[in-house]
């Protein structure tokens, strides 16, 4: 089995708050995975460290065997953070240029064109960026994080912000790239739909590994999969 | 509830450790007259020039680029509440007065402090105070006005201040040519028109200045850059040297506002080029006027440096993305050409200086030899050392949301401020030697160099602003 994303043994901390303790997860390439935990739990840490945005203090992490930090990595990873903003100065068509230029995209004319099409931002391509709501900044910052054609892709809360349509729009598009996926979410309808397998992460270390379908089978009587979740991050904490 | 709502505001918008600084600022200035009584300030020569430069400056900055001081979460909370106006108006603006206004006691109290007797003291201090309440003012009535009514304003006060230094008595800064009776009049005049309107519009914040940033007006660009073709490196360039963008929390002297834009570099060119035409006619070239403008030789190129390094160190990476950026390339490569194009556009406005200047040098005016070496070699090297200096300490803010503060200010955004008035040392110095400005040129390049040639520096810089935020 080939792993795409590899963590071994990573710790990062904040000054004196720990954020990752002692990670080590690896994930297959080509698997969904949802990242799930409480608030303050360690998502956004993991997430960054792996797009290679922080360095762990300890321990190792490889991105299709390179290092995150690495242009091999870079290539090979799309992220989009939560609450993500692009450039406020440019407008949608200048920054998905401007990114895909930076990526060294061949053809940035028609990634652009492609994505302005795709989550139907043709109509403010000439708009600044700062002037527009906030789903459609959005709609941009998925462009953005995919613009490149990534093999690897990192989610955090992709689908905020969005009004239904251009949800299930993003959920079509986001299920027909063949890419290995990690979506951070608190919403577990996104998790089930995206991903089939769960990454749960409290108080900054690992605590469930395995597939949604586990996670369902874990349901006693009538609760839901929320509650199974719930239940494993309190039990955790 | 007034007292409650002050310490409130103040307590949201600046940290503990910066408030107490402000305290002891205020008490130092005043606590140094007992030292230094009998040094009278100097009416007809330096104290005069510092103090009219100085707040002409303060005036047409907090004009250009006043801005409030309100966060998002005022706008969601504070101004929803059912508070008194009159508490409100008045909290905002104490807020504003210790973010900006005061500066100006910083500056100027230190030498009014030592004036010769008890009455020009008290009519000093309070003409100063009056003056940083017009000074607030400005700063929050320029949100209202439109760009050029901003700029015709500002033009017509920075103006009238500067004709008290040919000896015109009635203006708001004339106390401080030694017109203490009429300047005070008129600055007390000025104040009863500004500050009432400013105190109106912090009352209404929500239907004025927040309602006119919400608007959505001129929300397209009428051209836009293109990128098709370009490598990472040209599109970098490209981008950089076709706008000017002010991004960030412009504070210039002691205005703050929080704002993207974006200007093109050729309209900043033109700007430029005709006003260092005017500067190099009115110091160099025209025989009637020569001698009253020949101290701008000296001036103009402090204050050009001192716009320049705020704009390099505050906005330089305040528009920055790094989740777009620092992974779409090295961090350490992408930031070091990124430092390098507004290097470059920077050039824009302060270059048709220098080489004005070096035409001054030329003529046989020796100040613009040094002034020359200042503007193109001096100021960009030390813009580079203060834009890596503002991010390794981790003081630049991200803009996200504009007109409105990211969040609260500390001490340590205050005090890196300190080494730009280090670089503006080194500036007086060469410009009173011009050995001295070679070898602070040679020097100050040498060290930017030496920065941008470590990759680790830069990308250290990447990581620091991620752990601070900066995503």
């Amino acid at each position: 089995m080939t792993f795409c994303i590899e963590a071994q043994y990573v710790t990062k901390s904040y000054g004196k708050t720990v954020a990752l303790d002692d990670v080590s997860f690896s994930i297959p390439c080509g698997e969904r995975y949802a990242l799930l935990g409480p608030n303050g739990a360690g998502k956004s840490t993991t997430l960054r460290l792996l797009v290679g945005l922080l360095k762990p203090d300890t321990g190792t992490i490889k991105i299709d065997g390179h290092e995150p930090f690495s242009p091999e990595a870079k290539s090979t990873l799309g992220y989009l953070p939560e609450d993500a903003t692009p450039y406020r100065t440019l407008s949608v068509r200048e920054n998905l240029e401007y990114i895909a230029a930076l990526r060294g995209v061949k053809n940035v004319a028609d990634a652009t064109n492609r994505f302005l099409d795709e989550l139907s931002l043709r109509e403010y391509e000439r708009a600044k960026v700062g002037k527009l709501s906030r789903g459609n900044m959005q709609k941009l910052s998925i462009a953005l994080a995919l613009v490149h054609d990534p093999k690897i892709v990192l989610l955090d809360e992709p689908l905020n912000y969005l009004d239904i349509p251009t949800q299930e729009r993003v959920f079509k598009m986001l299920k027909s790239l063949d890419s290995t996926q990690i979506v951070s979410t608190h919403i577990m309808s996104i998790a089930t739909r995206l991903t089939n397998k769960v990454l749960m992460i409290a108080r900054g270390k690992i605590v469930w590994n395995g597939t949604i379908d586990a996670l369902k089978a874990m349901e006693v009587g009538d609760e839901s999969i929320e509650s199974v979740v719930a239940r494993l991050m309190t039990s955790a904490s | 509830m007034l007292p409650k709502l002050v310490k409130f505001v103040l307590r949201t918008r600046f940290s503990r450790p910066l408030l107490g600084l402000v305290a002891f600022f205020l008490i130092y200035d005043t606590v140094i007259r007992a030292f230094t009584s009998g040094n009278a300030p100097e009416f007809s020569g330096g104290f005069s020039y510092y103090a009219v430069g100085s707040s002409i400056f303060f005036v047409v900055m907090s004009l250009l680029f006043g801005g409030l001081f309100v966060m998002k979460s005022d706008r969601d909370y504070l101004l929803t509440l059912p508070l008194r106006r009159r508490d409100l108006s008045i909290s905002l603006f104490i807020a504003q007065f210790v973010g900006s206004g005061i500066t100006i006691l910083f500056l100027y109290g230190f030498y009014v402090a030592g004036a010769g007797d008890l009455e020009t003291t008290i009519i000093l201090v309070a003409n100063l105070v009056l003056l940083a309440c017009v000074v607030t003012s400005l700063g929050v009535i320029s949100n209202i006005l439109q760009t050029w009514k901003r700029v015709a304003l500002a033009a017509a006060l920075g103006l009238w201040c500067f004709s008290s230094i040919l000896n015109f008595p009635f203006t708001p800064v004339s106390s401080f040519t030694g017109e203490l009776v009429y300047g005070s009049i008129v600055l007390f005049g000025v104040a009863s028109v500004v500050v009432p309107v400013a105190l109106r519009e912090l009352a209404y914040l929500e239907l004025g200045s927040i309602r006119s940033l919400l608007r959505a007006t001129s929300s397209e660009y009428k051209k836009n850059m293109s990128f098709v073709g370009k490598g990472p490196i040209r599109a970098i360039y490209s981008y950089h040297l076709s706008f000017l963008e002010m991004m960030g929390r412009v504070n210039i002297g002691g205005s703050t506002s929080y704002r993207a834009a974006r200007v093109r570099t050729s309209t900043v060119l033109v700007v430029s080029v005709t006003a260092a035409a005017v500067y190099l006619f009115l110091t160099g070239l025209s025989p009637f006027t020569r001698l009253p403008f020949r101290p701008a030789v000296v001036v103009v190129p402090v204050f050009m440096g001192i716009i320049t390094l705020v704009l390099m160190s505050q906005g330089t990476l305040s528009n920055e993305r790094g989740w777009l950026a620092f992974t779409a390339m090295d961090p350490a490569t992408y930031l070091r050409h990124l430092l390098f194009s507004r290097v470059i556009s920077a050039l824009a406005i302060i270059g048709p200086f220098g080489v004005a200047d070096i035409i001054l040098a030329l003529l046989g005016i020796r100040a613009g030899a040094g002034s020359a070496i200042v503007l193109l070699v001096t100021v960009p090297s030390a813009s580079i050392l203060a834009a890596y200096l503002v991010a390794r300490l981790g003081a630049v803010q991200q803009v996200r949301e504009e007109g409105m503060m990211p969040g609260q200010f500390d001490l340590r955004q205050f005090l890196v401020i300190l080494p730009t008035y280090v670089v503006v040392g080194l500036i007086f110095v060469s410009e009173i030697s011009l050995t001295a400005s070679i070898v602070i040129a040679a020097m100050l390049t040498v060290v930017s160099t030496l920065l941008m040639s470590i990759a680790g520096v830069w990308r250290g810089i990447a990581y620091r602003l991620t752990e601070r935020g900066f995503v």
